[in-house]
């Protein structure tokens, strides 16, 4: 990758905003092979974004793109311990991506991201008690199991520990040691 | 559905009477065509060591084999035998491109490469070429992309896979050839398909989603998109793979009709060209 292009990436705290068209200097994005050789030029620069990073991927000025490049650029990404964000994708490139993403079954977050603030996440492919979860950890910001057993008694603290531990590898929650409990946060936290 | 004159060629051969309409149907063909043509050359070459272009060119319809060669002039050193012959893309004009595909994992691939200026140049070409509906373009440009890598993953091509594009006044063609293993062999490799027998139920297989050689989740969506991008349209679509050729109808990939038919003479690797009017 060139000196340019490195400088593409802006790192906001624990948040690394990745501008797509510019980093591929590319409005459509497709094949397979092409996808994967966008992979390295996104690795070597989260390689020092810190711990739970998130990853805005900004699909600002990107016009097309095939699910098959989106699954050989980005689902990489599940399996480090980041948190990738889908922002600013136009309808139709949006619907390309969700395709992809239930093809692999993989959750993801959703986003706008507009003058390096990111706004109006929410949860793709998630459904039941998974969803429910998320819209409690989303209304405190912040949450341990206890905490959401206080809320809600019906349900044990070990039940609500698996829900936020299974968000958490979905890649939509981040999470951090506060004293001898896990605190699940989400990402525009 | 009516037999494409290349496919007609190589019997048309042993009946010289034949032959004179075949060649004179290759007039009006444009660069994906001669791209194929010279795929046929190539196999031929290996198969006989001798030139199938000599013994059409034999007859006197040279006019036509010869636009087709000019078309396709860079394939000529792969007709040969020596390999690949193409240096540059861009033969023989700014609305035209031949495109050597490179091998998985080539810098050619990535941002700047020399493939994503070929694609930038289909989707250009398009653009100039007065197709104003934007996403028209992108969804084309795009097809042609994932036909590109598809061919390089899946085709085990003794020679390198050739992408093509052209665009006139009188509409826009895109194409990709190789001349490996075919869908056949290809889908085979993947266990839940090893029972296929034929070439023209592999070929109406491999162009429905999900379908693949690895079986990975996320796999087998490259001809959707091609698909995707012609609903609707007055479009053309051509897919051989060794001895059968295959049609599609429909309306969305959920919602299509594949038919295969078998070949009078069968050949290896797999052709796809798409084309269409500028709307």
């Amino acid at each position: 990758m060139t000196g340019r292009r490195s400088d593409c990436y802006h790192h906001r705290l624990m948040m690394t905003f990745v501008p797509l068209r510019e980093i591929t200097g590319q409005a459509i994005l497709a094949g397979r092979l092409p996808g994967q050789a966008l992979r390295p030029l996104l690795e070597r620069p989260l390689s020092g974004a810190g711990e739970q990073p998130v990853v805005v991927l900004d699909f600002s000025g990107i016009d097309y793109i095939t699910a098959s490049y989106f699954l050989a650029a980005f689902t990489w990404l599940w399996e480090r311990e980041v948190i990738p964000v889908i922002a600013n994708a136009s309808p139709e490139v949006r619907e390309e991506v969700e395709l992809a993403l239930r093809a692999a079954n993989l959750k993801a977050l959703f986003g706008i991201v507009s003058d390096g603030r990111l706004s109006e996440v929410t949860p793709f492919n998630l459904e039941g008690i998974e969803a429910e979860t998320y819209d409690k950890v989303r209304r405190l910001g912040t949450a341990t199991a206890s905490e959401l057993h206080s809320l809600d008694r019906t349900i044990q603290p070990n039940a609500w520990s698996n829900r936020l531990a299974l968000l958490y590898r979905y890649r939509l929650l981040r999470r951090e040691s506060v004293g001898r409990q896990l605190a699940y946060s989400v990402c525009e936290r | 559905m009516e037999l494409h004159p290349l496919d007609r060629l190589e019997s048309a051969l042993s009946r010289p009477g034949n032959l004179h309409g075949v060649v004179s149907q290759l007039e009006s063909e444009d660069l994906p065509t001669a791209a194929e043509f010279m795929g046929l050359r190539w196999i031929w070459w290996n198969r006989h060591r001798s030139d199938l272009l000599s013994l059409v060119e034999g007859l006197d319809n040279w006019p036509a084999l010869r636009r087709l060669r000019a078309l396709a002039g860079g394939y000529e050193l792969l007709v040969n035998g020596a390999g690949i012959g193409l240096s540059t893309d861009g033969r023989p004009s700014g609305s035209a491109g031949l495109h050597q595909l490179p091998p998985s994992g080539s810098h050619q691939w990535e941002p700047g490469g020399s493939f994503v200026a070929f694609q930038e140049r289909f989707h250009t070409a398009l653009r100039q070429g007065g197709m104003k509906q934007h996403r028209y373009a992108a969804a084309l440009t795009g097809a042609l992309v994932e036909m590109a890598s598809n061919a390089v993953e899946h085709a085990n091509s003794p020679a390198a896979p050739i992408a093509s594009f052209e665009v006139t006044s009188r509409g826009w063609s895109f194409g990709v050839t190789d001349v490996g293993r075919g869908a056949l062999a290809s889908l085979r490799e993947n266990p839940a398909y090893g029972d296929l027998e034929g070439e023209g139920e592999a070929l109406e297989l491999m162009l429905k989603e999900g379908v693949s050689r690895t079986g990975e989740p996320g796999r087998g969506l490259g001809f959707s998109n091609v698909f995707k991008a012609l609903v609707d349209r007055r479009v053309t679509l051509r897919f051989r793979s060794g001895g059968a050729v295959a049609s599609w109808e429909g309306e969305s990939p959920t919602d299509q009709t594949i038919h295969s038919q078998g070949l009078p003479v069968a050949r290896q690797g797999f052709h796809v060209r798409v084309a269409g009017p500028i709307p």
